[in-house]
C-alpha cells in the first residue's frame, strides 16, 4: 500500500527535529545571547560578527525555519486529531498532554513576533539588532509578560518533549526510565527557564 | 439506605439521540452495577413511575475477566460488574463508552477493536490440524512477561482513556500495541515480528500515540501498555533502518 508508512515517518522526523536542530538551536541561541551578560558592546559585537557569518542564511533556513515549519505543521494535525479528556482523567502524563500542545501554541505564537522584530527588522531594514534596540524594545510590559510566557513556553515544550521523545523512540521503556526523565523535565525547565529569563532581564535591567 | 439511585444515559438505537432516565432500586448487600441493570430489567419504571423499556447492556463473567460489561460509571470507564454499589457516590451515573459506536443504551459495537487486532496479526500462526510435537520453550522471566499482557480481554477501557483514539484519528488502540508486543516476545509468535511491526508503521499505529498514558492508568488488568509502546518504539526504529538499509 503506497503512503503506509508515511504518518510514522512523519511523525518520527517531527519528534526528531524537535530535538535536533530546534532543541538544540534553543540551547545555543540562550548560549549565545549570553554575551548580553558581557554588556551592550560585547552583545552588539556578537551580533554583528554572526550576522556576519557568510553561511547564516543556509543556517537559519535549513537548521531553523524548514525544521520549525515542518514540526509546527505536524503539531497542528496532531492538535487536530487528539482531544482534551482532563475529566475524569487527571493523571500526571495527560497533564502533560495538554500541557504539551498548548506550550507548543503559545511558544510557535511568540517565535513567529519575536522573528519578526528581531530577525526580520533588521532583515527588512539592513540594521542589525542592537542592545539599545533590544531595550527599547523591551519597554512595555505586555512586552516582556510576553517574552516571559514565550521563553517558558519554549523551554517546557522542549523539556517535556525531550522526556517523551525518549517513550516514542523506545528509549525509555521502564517505569524508573521514565520517571526520571519526568525528574528531568523540571530541572531542565527550571534551569533553562531561569537562564532565559535572565538574559531577559538583563535587556531590560 | 434502602434504595440505590441510578441515572441511566439511554439510546434507542445507533442513530436515535441519547436522553436520560433515572431509576431507584431496592439496596442489598454488597450489590454491583450488574446486579442494579437487572433489577431494573425485572421492572423497568422509572423514578416518576412511569413504565419505561428495560436497560439494554451487555456481561458474561461477571468477575472482570470478559470486558464485556465495559461502561463509563460515574464519569470513568470500567466493568460495571466490579463496580460495587457501596463504592459509588449516588445517583450512579451509567453511560455508554463514548469512542465506539452505540447499539442501544449502554450497549455498544467494539468491532473495530477486533479489526485492529487483525490488522496488527494479534495472534499466533499455527498451521494445520496434525500433532506438531512440543513447542519451543520459553524462559519463566519471559512467561511471566507475557502473563501481564495474556490478560487483556479487549474491553476498550485503554481506547475510552486515549485522547487520541477518537473519530478523526485512525489510532488502533493500545491494546494492540500490549497484544502485539506479547505476540512478538512468543517463541512462535516471533516468527511474524516483522509483519506486525510494519503494520504498527503503519496507519493508525505507533505513529498515533502521543503519550499521554491514560490507556495503562485506565486498564482494569494494569497491562503495562505504555512499556509494550515504548518498546514497539524501539524494536520499530530498527525495524525501519533495518528496511531502509537491507
Amino acid at each position: 500500500m503506497a503512503g503506509r508508512y508515511d504518518y510514522f515517518l512523519l511523525k518520527r522526523l517531527q519528534s526528531l527535529f524537535g530535538i535536533f536542530p530546534l532543541g538544540a538551536f534553543l540551547v545555543v541561541h540562550f548560549t549565545f545571547n549570553s554575551f548580553v551578560f558581557g554588556g551592550a558592546e560585547t552583545f552588539n559585537l556578537f551580533v554583528g560578527a554572526s550576522q556576519g557569518f557568510p553561511l547564516i542564511a543556509f543556517m537559519e533556513i535549513g537548521l531553523i525555519a524548514v525544521p520549525l515549519l515542518v514540526h509546527t505543521l505536524l503539531g497542528l494535525i496532531i492538535i487536530y486529531r487528539g482531544s482534551v479528556n482532563l475529566v475524569p482523567y487527571t493523571y500526571y502524563r495527560n497533564w502533560m498532554y495538554i500541557l504539551q500542545r498548548v506550550t507548543g501554541f503559545t511558544a510557535l505564537a511568540f517565535v513567529v513576533w519575536h522573528v519578526w522584530n528581531t530577525r526580520l527588522h533588521a532583515f527588512f531594514t539592513g540594521k542589525h539588532v542592537t542592545f539599545a534596540y533590544m531595550q527599547q524594545h523591551f519597554g512595555p510590559a505586555w512586552v516582556k509578560a510576553f517574552y516571559i510566557v514565550g521563553i517558558m513556553s519554549a523551554v517546557f515544550h522542549l523539556a517535556n518533549g525531550f522526556a517523551t521523545a525518549m517513550m516514542t523512540w523506545g528509549v525509555t521503556a521502564s517505569k524508573k526510565s521514565q520517571l526520571a526523565m519526568t525528574m528531568a523535565t523540571w530541572v531542565i525547565t527550571f534551569f533553562m527557564g531561569a537562564w532565559g529569563l535572565r538574559i531577559l532581564l538583563a535587556f531590560t535591567g | 439506605m434502602d434504595e440505590i439511585r441510578l441515572k441511566i444515559k439511554r439510546q434507542d438505537g445507533p442513530d436515535e439521540l441519547p436522553y436520560w432516565e433515572e431509576f431507584a432500586v431496592p439496596y442489598g448487600p454488597k450489590m454491583n452495577v450488574v446486579m442494579c441493570l437487572q433489577a431494573i430489567q425485572n421492572d423497568p419504571v422509572t423514578v416518576e413511575g412511569l413504565p419505561t423499556t428495560p436497560v439494554v447492556w451487555e456481561c458474561s463473567c461477571l468477575e472482570e475477566v470478559c470486558g464485556s460489561c465495559t461502561m463509563i460509571v460515574n464519569g470513568k470507564v470500567r466493568q460495571s460488574c466490579s463496580a460495587l454499589v457501596d463504592q459509588l457516590e449516588q445517583p450512579i451515573t451509567l453511560e455508554p463508552m463514548t469512542k465506539f459506536p452505540v447499539v442501544r443504551d449502554l450497549r455498544v459495537d467494539r468491532s473495530k477493536m477486533f479489526e485492529a487486532l487483525k490488522e496488527a496479526g494479534a495472534w499466533v500462526t499455527v498451521d494445520g490440524y496434525f500433532d506438531l510435537g512440543p513447542g519451543p520453550r520459553m524462559a519463566p522471566a519471559d512467561q511471566q512477561k507475557a502473563y501481564h499482557f495474556s490478560r487483556c480481554m479487549v474491553c476498550g477501557c485503554c481506547c475510552e482513556a486515549c485522547p487520541q483514539y477518537n473519530s478523526r484519528s485512525p489510532f488502533m488502540g493500545a491494546f494492540v500495541m500490549g497484544q502485539a508486543f506479547m505476540f512478538n516476545t512468543h517463541p512462535i509468535g516471533a516468527l511474524e515480528k516483522e509483519k506486525r511491526l510494519d503494520a504498527l508503521m503503519g496507519v493508525g499505529g505507533l505513529g498515533d500515540c502521543s503519550n499521554a498514558q491514560n490507556c495503562e492508568k485506565a486498564c482494569p488488568k494494569n497491562i503495562p501498555l505504555t512499556e509494550a509502546i515504548a518498546r514497539l518504539g524501539w524494536d520499530t526504529t530498527i525495524h525501519m533502518i533495518r528496511k531502509f538499509l537491507r
